[in-house]
């Protein structure tokens, strides 16, 4: 396989966008990744746009942006869709197909309903789920109580407390408040995370990511390219997937089966979960803020109930040791489904880059050698997980 | 892919693989382990644990439940040991002070629907 590089990156700030079309939203964080890159947008031999709810979404912005004929692909994977337009992306460039590829993740949610976001295929499949035991025994479940289990068996486990989780929140609020287009720019106290309306206890409404519009796209390129039109590219030393079927995410809550897909990734790359620490930092998926929690301790960053004190130390502040979600995460930025993916990808080369863009923001350079970018996606349905590494030396 | 009762005989209707012996429910034609297609069918219940819980207090994506209501994963063993984790409806009133986790529950047989009982303390 040929080494591949991010070059160009662009974000669309989150929040609501009601009154913009897809294209709107999406047609911006192209253009600004075309020419963050440099390139010329003919250059583009392929299109992946990740995203649940924009059937055709891709086709409209690819022509409000002057590209025809190229293969343009929708990609849905719920939650992983942006990171899985990357990795097509990504497999389009190291198979030799194309030498410069587009990714591009975008979703509207705030006008619609979770039906819509599902392509309506939950509209279209009601009459016969309603009459199905297993899937009617599922659907007393909306996405926040999955985690809220976990939290539930992770506090009885290892005594973690309310205030553990709040804590998630805090840091996410506070890095957030230094990123301009993160949906959630306030910062907030435990207090008033714990105080929050009830979702599905423990958790509060500030420790569930929102549903959120937003879009963000990425240029990859082949090594020679690459070192061509920048000095600064961000290598990709790993992509990697896993899934699970829907009983598999029961059998151990506090132990999310991204555990597999991590050893995967960091197998690819060459690397362990200790070479990040004074070296790395990370993108991970904070959809509620348990799962952040599980994700230091699923990847390997710190012992298994240890989660809330890793938080504790300061290790993944912005100036800690191993810096987690310096955008603000999903918690803050909000979660466009389709969109998430890529913004991360856009903050670990903004990041690594040291890019103006994240000036107020800027993990130390120490702490930029390596990245990770993960996602996970339809907990209640099956489940996948998506994980990228990054490097700024090939 | 053939749709199975939910319950058989007051106990869930799993599925055993007869070449590795794993347990799976809901009942399947695979066996996600070995791929055999040696499926039978295997009672589980109707006796647990509750492994964890939590309450809802927002209305389902589909379904009619009010909120709030509790739900929560429970532990059944099969004979050799296995553990098979089920999520269910759990069967309480507010201030749901019954639930509560690592306690032992039964199953309340119906049709659609997976609920649990609380064990009196």
């Amino acid at each position: 396989m040929r080494n591949v590089a991010v070059v160009g990156v662009g974000v669309f700030p989150f929040g609501r966008h009601s009154d913009l079309l897809y294209q709107e939203i999406g047609v911006p964080a192209v253009n600004d990744a075309i020419e963050d890159a440099g390139i010329d947008r003919k250059q583009i031999q392929s299109c992946y746009a990740g995203t649940v709810s924009g059937m055709g979404v891709a086709h409209d912005i690819i022509n409000e942006c002057g590209m025809i004929g190229i293969p343009i692909v929708r990609v849905e994977n719920a939650c992983v869709s942006g990171t899985n337009a990357f990795r097509q992306a990504w497999m389009e460039i190291a198979s030799g197909l194309s030498d410069i590829s587009l990714a591009i993740g975008i979703e509207k949610m705030k006008d619609s309903s979770m039906a819509a976001q599902g392509g309506g295929r939950i509209q279209l499949e009601m009459k016969a789920m309603m009459k199905l035991p297993i899937v009617s025994t599922f659907s007393i479940m909306g996405l926040p109580g999955y985690f809220a289990l976990a939290a539930h068996r992770h506090m009885n486990d290892y005594n973690t407390t309310k205030e553990d989780l709040a804590n998630v929140t805090v840091k996410s609020r506070r890095n957030a408040s230094r990123n301009p287009k993160a949906e959630f720019q306030n910062p907030m106290t435990v207090d008033e995370v714990l105080n929050d309306k009830m979702i599905n206890p423990p958790l509060t409404r500030s420790q569930c990511c929102p549903k959120t519009d937003g879009a963000a796209a990425a240029i990859l390129m082949s090594e020679d390219l690459a070192k061509k039109y920048t000095d600064t590219p961000v290598w990709i030393k790993a992509s990697s997937m896993t899934s699970s079927y829907v009983e598999e995410q029961f059998k151990n809550l506090i132990s999310l089966p991204n555990i597999e897909n991590a050893k995967k990734a960091f197998s690819m790359a060459k690397l362990e979960p200790k070479d990040f620490f004074k070296n790395g930092f990370a993108e991970v998926h904070d959809c509620f803020s348990i799962s952040e929690l599980l994700h230091y301790e699923d990847f390997g960053w710190c012992k298994k109930g240890e989660g809330p004190k890793m938080l504790n130390d300061g290790i993944p502040e912005i100036d800690g040791d191993l810096p987690i979600n310096p955008s603000g995460g999903l918690l803050s930025c909000g979660h466009p489904l389709g969109a998430t993916g890529i913004r991360q990808v856009a903050e670990v080369v903004y990041q690594m880059r040291k890019d103006k863009e994240v000036a107020k923001r800027q993990i130390p350079d120490k702490n930029l050698d390596l990245a990770l970018a993960h996602t996970m996606g339809s907990p209640i349905m099956g489940f996948t997980s998506g994980i990228h590494i990054f490097s700024r030396d090939l | 892919m053939k749709r199975q009762p939910l319950f058989i005989d007051g106990k869930l209707n799993a599925g055993k693989c007869n070449d590795c012996g794993i347990v799976r429910f809901p009942r399947r034609d695979y066996c996600n382990y070995c791929q055999s297609t040696n499926i039978s069918a295997y009672g589980l219940g109707p006796k647990g644990t509750l492994e964890t819980f939590t309450i809802s207090y927002m209305k389902p994506m589909i379904g009619r439940m009010k909120p709030p209501y509790p739900y929560g994963v429970a532990i059944f063993l099969t004979d050799d040991g296995q553990k098979i984790h089920v999520i269910g409806l759990i069967d309480s009133q507010e201030p749901f002070e019954d639930v509560k986790i690592d306690k032992e529950l039964s199953l309340i047989e119906d049709k659609l629907l997976i609920k649990f009982k609380m064990e009196a303390d």
